[in-house]
């Protein structure tokens, strides 16, 4: 194509003279007070709650407080230059942030830019940051699984795309392990993932993205960063951006698994915001809307129906308790929005059964039916056959003289802990899962010593795929442990067995 | 700060409505401009006014004497109740107030019209005349200099900013440059 001087001059010419008759007309306020990452501006009688606002150096902040004379300002940036009498602009527009394919594979802050240092990224389209849950007709029930790799949580505690399902335990149990084994676990299925760090480590942000990416699941995260030092706005934001995103998936008919980590943070920086906005205080000094807070954002996550495509958001909301008290008030409010919580324990953490999942109070409302037919078959009497092993074992530290039913029962519940538990950055697909459990729960296992158990596993699922992969193919094929395969199954165990070395 | 304006606003409706019965609004305004530029100027007068050793009836009286037949008779009982309620630090946010209330109600409003140079009134004329078709309301303009905006007009009407501002454009150039 080639270009004639005379276009680029009539070009030109039109943007002189755009350029001449172009005046701007905005709204103005003035601040009137800013300290703690909050300003208060005289003025802007006109704007509108959420709305994006330019204060004179650049920084933007969003309208949060509308009151008779003034309005309160969260300042999402450095406050440090914005003074007193700063000329506040009004935008016309309300918070939103980039959304796009362009995002995966980044790190961004809550306000969607990026800060991994790999250049601005290429993304159109834009999407509020509130925006409104889909509504009941426009929903589905949950009905297919989604894998968290994990044998503890896929066989007892079942999660399907479109649930949220709370994971809460004190610091230092395993939370975020759970959260970057289901992301990795999600490779190759076209789950988009995107996790959300609120208040974190910049280090540990760091290696959370590193261990994503050394197992390659970077191609599919979108990570949202708003760390520990940034100003609480921004920490109050992040959970309502990452969903922004997530929700560009879910309207396009693909599926999302979206990470809140964690969600307590934000409730703090919610706090912070609220008390210095002179909110009144409630219970434990949080403002009133704190439950509307978790649960506008936690309805964002849904299992659309086909006329809209299909789409999904699971929702992983994480929960730190102190001390294990579930009853405090951010702990309740969330337990009471999600479809089931997945509790984890800091005594089972150290006394080596990890993940440290509490599987007896441990629930998903939803997830059951979600389960592949295989799954429900091999775990279907595991919650009842645990809960009735921790019954005997707290019985029978006492007791010496235990009859032989009592005694094999004690000896099954112990090979079933041992095969719950688990590596970290080891998902495991379900066919594998399905395989394992059946070793354990059928009482395959009973005549493998206790510490063997892991190794038998890890060996005989080797077996299984180098000699017997039609077993395992034919549990994807079928969903279902059907009288064919199970014999095959029964057959490949037997045969394993007969080389199986028991440690000394 | 923000309590006071709620006052004011209250203080200046009641003036207004005294004001329209009386019809005097324009020269109510004039009046309390006045009044407020000149306690504005003059330190002692605010001090005598917010000193607590002096009573109340003493103040009333002695304004009354100094303003007595100068101003609109709802000015001077204005600043009466003011001082008895012990709000004449308000009187200033109460003109604000009545500017607006009695601007909205006549369909008149204020514009700050900033120029590098001062305007001739004919100028002037035509900037009101034409930002009063924009908003629908008669423009008073009052003219403020300031040379940092090289050239072009900045226009203030309430909230709303009209910025055909030299410097405004450059900020924008340098803006979209970045």
């Amino acid at each position: 194509m080639s270009i004639r001087p005379e276009e680029i001059s009539t070009l030109i010419k039109n943007q002189i003279d755009q350029y001449k008759s172009e005046i701007q007309v905005v709204d103005v306020g003035t601040v009137i007070q800013v300290g703690d990452g909050i300003a208060r501006v005289h003025g802007l009688e006109n704007a509108m709650s959420g709305e994006l606002l330019e204060f004179s150096n650049g920084v933007v902040g969003m309208a949060l407080n509308l009151e008779e004379n003034n309005v309160g300002v969260v300042i999402l940036g450095p406050y440090t230059d914005i003074r007193e009498g700063d000329q506040v602009k009004r935008t016309g527009r309300i918070m939103e942030v980039p959304v796009g394919e362009a995002l995966l594979g980044r790190v961004v802050n809550s306000l969607g830019l990026p800060v991994d240092g790999n250049g601005p990224i290429a993304t159109t389209e834009f999407r509020p940051v509130e925006n409104n849950a889909p509504g009941v007709i426009d929903r589905k029930s949950v009905h297919e699984p989604m894998q968290t790799g994990i044998k503890a949580i896929d066989s007892m505690v079942p999660i399907g795309r479109g649930q949220r399902e709370l994971i809460i335990g004190d610091r230092q149990t395993g939370k975020t392990a759970i959260a970057i084994d289901t992301i990795i676990n999600q490779k190759g299925n076209g789950v988009k993932c995107i996790y959300v760090a609120i208040g974190q480590k910049q280090s540990t942000v760091a290696n959370v993205v590193e261990t994503l990416r050394r197992n390659g699941a970077m191609d599919y995260t979108i990570v949202v960063t708003a760390s520990a030092s940034e100003p609480s706005p921004l920490l109050f934001l992040a959970p309502y951006a990452g969903v922004a995103m997530a929700e560009y998936f879910m309207y396009k008919g693909e599926h999302v698994l979206i990470i809140y980590d964690d969600l307590s943070k934000q409730a703090a920086a919610y706090r912070e915001l609220s008390l210095l906005l002179k909110r009144p205080p409630g219970r434990e000094a949080y403002p009133g809307d704190v439950f509307y807070l978790h649960s506008r954002l936690l309805e964002r996550a849904a299992k659309l129906s086909d006329e809209l495509g299909g789409g999904s958001i699971t929702a992983l909301p994480f929960i730190e308790t102190q001390a294990s008290d579930v009853s405090a008030y951010i702990p309740t409010n969330v337990i009471s929005i999600t479809d089931g919580q997945i509790f984890l324990e800091s005594d089972l953490f150290y006394s080596g059964q990890r993940p440290a999942v509490n599987v007896g109070i441990s629930v998903s409302r939803v997830g059951g039916s979600a389960q592949i037919k295989a799954m429900k078959k091999v775990a279907g009497t595991l919650r009842l056959d645990l809960a009735a092993y921790r019954e005997l074992q707290a019985f029978a530290q006492f007791g010496s003289d235990l009859d032989k039913s009592t005694l094999a029962r004690l000896n099954r519940g112990a090979r079933m802990m041992e095969i719950l538990k688990q590596g970290v950055n080891q998902p495991m697909p379900v066919q594998k899962q399905v395989v394992s459990l059946f070793t354990a729960t059928k009482g395959h296992l009973d005549d493998i010593p206790v510490n063997d158990v892991l190794r038998f596993e890890k060996e005989f699922l080797f077996y299984l795929e180098s000699n017997e992969p039609a077993i395992l193919q034919s549990i994807v094929d079928t969903k279902d442990i059907t009288a064919d395969n199970e014999k095959a199954l029964i057959d490949a165990i037997n045969k394993f067995k007969k080389g199986f070395n028991v440690s000394a | 700060m923000s309590q006071d304006l709620v006052v004011a606003k209250r203080y200046a409706k009641a003036l207004f409505e005294v004001a329209q019965q009386n019809n005097n609004v324009a020269q109510v305004e004039e009046d309390l401009k006045a009044v407020v530029a000149a306690i504005d100027g003059n330190v002692d007068i605010t001090r005598f006014l917010n000193a607590p050793n002096i009573d109340l009836s003493v103040k009333v009286d002695v304004i009354h004497k100094a303003v007595e037949g100068k101003l609109a008779e709802a000015v001077i009982s204005l600043i009466s109740v003011l001082i008895k309620n012990s709000r004449q630090d308000t009187l200033g946010a109460v003109l604000q107030a009545y500017i607006k209330v009695a601007g909205e109600a006549l369909g008149q409003e204020d514009a700050v019209v900033v120029s590098a140079y001062a305007l001739s009134t004919p100028e002037i004329e035509l900037v009101a005349d034409h930002f009063g078709k924009i908003v629908n309301k008669k423009i008073r303009v009052q003219n403020v200099v300031d040379k940092s905006i090289i050239g072009g007009i900045q226009v203030r009407i309430g909230d709303r900013l009209y910025d055909g501002s030299l410097s405004g454009k450059l900020a924008r150039l340098e803006k979209s440059l970045k």
